[in-house]
C-alpha cells in the first residue's frame, strides 16, 4: 500500500519503487521456524528480486505490484486512497514519526 | 570482472536467506556490493563468499533500533553524510525523549510507592499502639510485601521498622505481630 503513494511522491526524482511477492514460502530460516514446509527456493526469490532491480524492461516503471516475475494486481484495498491514507497516518503515529506527534511532545517538554 | 556501471549496490538484510543470494548474484555480475545486516559475523562470511567468487564487497552494519548509527556517511559521500546526520539527530531526539519518559515514569512509581508505604507504616504503628494485633499484623505483612518490589524502598522500610521496634514498648507489641529478632 505504501508503494503506490511513495511512487507518486518520488515521481520525477529518478527513483522507482515497486512491491514484490518474491516467491511463496521460500526455504528461509523465518519460514522453517514458523513450522511451514518450504514450497520454493531462495534462488527463485532472488531471481524475482534481481528482475525487479536490474531488468532494463522495467526502467522508469514505478508504483507497481509484482508476483514473482509477473506484474500483477495487488489486494483491492491497496487501490483505495482513503485506506492508504489511514494506514499511513496510523503507522506514523504508532512509530512516533509523525510531525504532529513529535512536535506536540517537544512543545510539552518546554 | 568489470563493474557494469561503476556503481555500488546496497542489499539490505543480506547476511542470510534470499538477501544473501541476491548479494552473491550481484557480486557475480560485477557490482560492488554492500552486504547489510545486524550480524557482523554472518555479514563478513557473505562478503568473503563474494570475494572468493571474484567480486567486490563490504559489510555495512545495521542497528536494529537506531538505523542511523550505521556508517552510511562514510560510504555514500556528502549526500549520505547529510542523510545520516539528520537521521542521527532525529534518533538522538527520540532516544532522549524515551529516556526522559522512562525516568519520569520511575519517579512517579517510586513516589506512589513511598506514599503507600508511609501510610501502611503509620497504620501498622497505630494498630500496635492500640493493641489491635490482627490489624498490626496485616499492615506489616502488606508493608513488607509492597516494599520488596523496590530495593531502595525496602531498605528504607527495614530501617523504619527497626526504629519502630526500639520505640514500641514491649507489652504493646506481642511477638506474633512483631518479630524483634528480624527487623
Amino acid at each position: 500500500m505504501f508503494t503506490i503513494d511513495l511512487a507518486r511522491d518520488l515521481d520525477g526524482s529518478g527513483v522507482t519503487v515497486n512491491a514484490l511477492h518474491p516467491a511463496t514460502y521460500m526455504n528461509t530460516t523465518m519460514v522453517r521456524q514458523s513450522g511451514v514446509t518450504p514450497m520454493s527456493s531462495v534462488e527463485q526469490g532472488a531471481d524475482a528480486i534481481l528482475n525487479l532491480a536490474t531488468s532494463a524492461a522495467l526502467d522508469g516503471r514505478s508504483g507497481l505490484f509484482f508476483n514473482g516475475q509477473r506484474e500483477a494486481r495487488a489486494d483491492a484495498q491497496a487501490y483505495d486512497a482513503g485506506a492508504r491514507q489511514r494506514l499511513k497516518t496510523l503507522s506514523l503515529e504508532l512509530s512516533g514519526l509523525s510531525s504532529k506527534t513529535s512536535a506536540s511532545v517537544e512543545s510539552s517538554r518546554r | 570482472m568489470a563493474n557494469p556501471n561503476g556503481k555500488t549496490v546496497l542489499v539490505t538484510g543480506s547476511t542470510d536467506g534470499v538477501g544473501r543470494v541476491v548479494a552473491k548474484r550481484l557480486g557475480e555480475q560485477g557490482w560492488r556490493v554492500l552486504v547489510h545486516g545486524r550480524d557482523r559475523g554472518r555479514g563478513e562470511r557473505v562478503v568473503a563468499e563474494i570475494k572468493d567468487a571474484g567480486g567486490a564487497a563490504d559489510f555495512l552494519a545495521a542497528d536494529p533500533l537506531f538505523p542511523c548509527r550505521g556508517t552510511a556517511a562514510g560510504r555514500f559521500g556528502a549526500a549520505g553524510h547529510e542523510a545520516a546526520r539528520s537521521s542521527h539527530q532525529q534518533c538522538r531526539h527520540r532516544q532522549r525523549r524515551v529516556a526522559r519518559d522512562a525516568a519520569d515514569q520511575r519517579r512517579r512509581l517510586r513516589t506512589a510507592l513511598r506514599r503507600e508505604l508511609s501510610f501502611r507504616l503509620s497504620a501498622h504503628a497505630s494498630a500496635i499502639a492500640a493493641g489491635q494485633d490482627q490489624y498490626a499484623r496485616a499492615h506489616r505483612q502488606r508493608l513488607v510485601a509492597r516494599a520488596t518490589s523496590d530495593r531502595l524502598c525496602r531498605r528504607d522500610v527495614d530501617a523504619r521498622l527497626q526504629r519502630l521496634a526500639r520505640l514500641v514498648p514491649e507489652q504493646a507489641c506481642p511477638d506474633h505481630v512483631y518479630d524483634r529478632s528480624r527487623p
